[in-house]
């Protein structure tokens, strides 16, 4: 992952970063608090780094104003006051002494003990000296430090809306009660389309950005030029957290064909399915498509790693006329498809009754399905297309507009009440979290911060 | 048994058993290098972290041997006894265990001082830091 292109957000770093704090641990709020204005503080203009937004109502405002007047008439405050804050303000991260001999020990060490913290105590580090910083805003230590994280943290859900708002909430940490706090998406705007290994991605027009919003770094990939509209989107990264891939699925494009049927020239639509992958160690967009007539049913598929892109396909005569279900496989190297599984076409499949699905390994296809008022969990495998479990998960459940499978569990939304569902899939129990703003999720990803360079 | 005998900054001798001494990988490839006759000398380790260093390894490899009694909660009494020393101190040690190259102490020591700067403001990170070094000054 090369540095170049690096967008570096000054501001939006400490302040996207503090609502991320907030949201981890309220008791740090007010440590973090005095690292984040003394570092903000050192580009603004320096009547703010006095303290004025603190007063609590306009009339203290007012009288603290009129006050700064009178001592910058008698030229009192400016010689020492403001000096001396100003000094005080570069001491966290300048100072002299700290910059040459860092903290005594030598710099394997320093990172034997950063790697040990959790990720909101090591960003806090960046502020006790130079070198410091420099250690963990080195590639390398984000990509050491998620190595030893990531795969035991709890991770968080980011939804997306369709306005291009993101929220976060964090289900899985036990307790019964969840709240979609929203957040500040990446400064360019967008859609979030992706995650993985704490980089997310997001989708404006033709851009495609990826970024990590805990160091608020971003970058812009190449620009995706290609026709059609994306059905699906996904984002995997390798397992030493060393390169990451981006992947658009573009499907119900249809090919025109002017077919002579009976004496009438008639126009005949093709269905095929294109994969446009992006690979941040090679840089740059490769695209494979599926044999003409299979194309991607509605956002079923999964990544595995940065390997293997999964695709539940329907083959279809025409139209509105499919035959059956097939299992590809892309290999995201050598980018070509290959068809593992078929299925007779099942009724359930039919986009009306919604299904989600996720591929759990290379054995089967797990999915999820909405079969009038409830919840459905099957699983397909093999060529009998014998379906295990197909059991009622959740009864009662309005029209699902919107589903994802999480690691062992499911998470949907009743497209009425906005209401998010979570449904543990080990002991079938549903917990349902009200949505209470008026925006529809549109995409949900699970999240897990890092240090990790985009 | 065959005896080791380390020297530490002061000049002061320690007397070892091989088994002990070659827990430490530094003293492994030293005595591959230039065998056992001669003392082998660590000019960067002072007497009391070397004394400490051996009483740890001794304690762990009592407690891994087949018939010891000591219980994980033992085990873990005596860590947290071992490192529960002054900042100065804790980091000599882990000075001493990175030099010496006992990964064991290391991951401990590492762990003791992460745990130590865990909820800790960077003001008061950095003077731990400077009293520590000033205190060795």
């Amino acid at each position: 992952m090369e540095a170049q292109e690096l967008v570096l957000v000054k501001h939006k770093e400490e302040i996207l970063f503090s609502s991320f704090v907030l949201g981890f641990n309220t008791k740090e709020v007010g440590s973090h608090n005095g690292s984040h204005t003394a570092m903000v503080g050192q580009d603004v203009d320096i009547w703010q780094t006095v303290g004025l937004w603190k007063y609590s109502s306009p009339g203290l405002f007012l009288l603290a104003q009129y006050a700064l007047g009178v001592l910058v008439a008698t030229d009192l405050f400016v010689g020492n006051s403001i000096l001396k804050s100003a000094n005080e303000v570069e001491g966290i991260a300048e100072d002299d002494t700290f910059r040459e001999d860092g903290l005594q020990m030598n710099q394997e060490i320093e990172e034997e003990v950063l790697q040990q913290l959790p990720l909101r105590d090591v960003w806090r580090m960046r502020a006790v000296c130079k070198r410091w910083r420099e250690l963990i805003d080195s590639p390398g230590f984000g990509v050491r430090h998620a190595q030893a994280s990531i795969p035991a943290a709890v991770p968080y859900v980011l939804a997306g809306t369709l306005r291009g708002r993101m929220f976060r909430g964090n289900p899985f940490n036990n307790s019964n009660a969840f709240n979609w706090i929203e957040m500040e998406v990446c400064p360019q705007g967008g859609f979030l389309i992706g995650s993985a290994g704490g980089l997310l991605c997001f989708l404006k027009g033709n851009q495609v950005l990826v970024g990590n919003p805990v160091t608020g770094c971003f970058r812009a990939l190449p620009d995706l030029r290609a026709k059609g509209l994306i059905s699906s989107s996904y984002m995997g990264i390798s397992q030493d957290f060393k390169e990451y891939t981006v992947c658009f699925v573009k499907s119900r494009s249809c090919e025109e064909k002017k077919v002579e049927i009976r004496g009438k020239v008639r126009s005949v639509y093709t269905m095929f399915t294109t994969a446009h992958v992006y690979n941040s160690r090679l840089g740059c967009w490769r695209a494979a498509s599926t044999p003409l007539g299979w194309c991607q049913l509605e956002n079923m598929g999964e990544m595995v790693g940065n390997a293997t892109l999964y695709l539940l396909c329907g083959h279809y005569k025409n139209l509105n006329d499919p035959e059956y279900v097939g299992l590809f496989t892309l290999d995201l190297e050598g980018m070509r498809f290959e068809l593992k599984q078929t299925w007779p076409w099942d009724e359930r499949l039919h986009r009306n009754h919604g299904l989600f699905v996720s591929c759990h390994g290379r054995t089967g296809v797990l999915c999820c399905t909405q079969f009038k008022n409830s919840m459905q969990l099957w699983y397909m495998q093999g060529e009998t297309g014998g379906d295990v479990g197909g059991e009622n998960l959740a009864k009662g459940v309005g029209k699902v507009s919107n589903a994802i499978c999480l690691n062992g569990a499911v998470l949907f939304v009743e497209e009425k009440s906005l209401s998010t569902t979570i449904l543990n899939l080990s002991t079938t129990d549903a917990v349902a979290f009200p949505f209470q703003k008026k925006s529809n999720l549109a995409n949900f990803v699970e999240f897990t911060p890092s240090l990790l360079l985009p | 048994m065959v005896k080791v005998t380390l020297k530490s900054a002061e000049g002061d001798v320690f007397e070892v058993d091989e088994e002990l001494a070659l827990e430490s990988l530094m003293v492994k490839n030293m005595i591959e290098d230039v065998g056992l006759d001669s003392a082998i000398s660590l000019p960067n380790v002072s007497s009391t972290i070397l004394a400490k260093v051996i009483e740890y390894i001794k304690f762990h490899m009592d407690a891994q041997k087949d018939g010891s009694k000591k219980t994980s909660e033992e085990i873990k009494a005596f860590d947290d006894d071992f490192v529960n020393v002054g900042i100065p101190t804790l980091f000599e040690m882990v000075l001493a265990s990175n030099y010496l190259n006992v990964k064991s102490l290391l991951s401990l020591t590492c762990n003791t001082v992460a745990n130590m700067i865990k909820t800790k403001p960077p003001a008061e990170v950095k003077e731990m830091f400077t009293s520590a070094k000033q205190a060795k000054a």
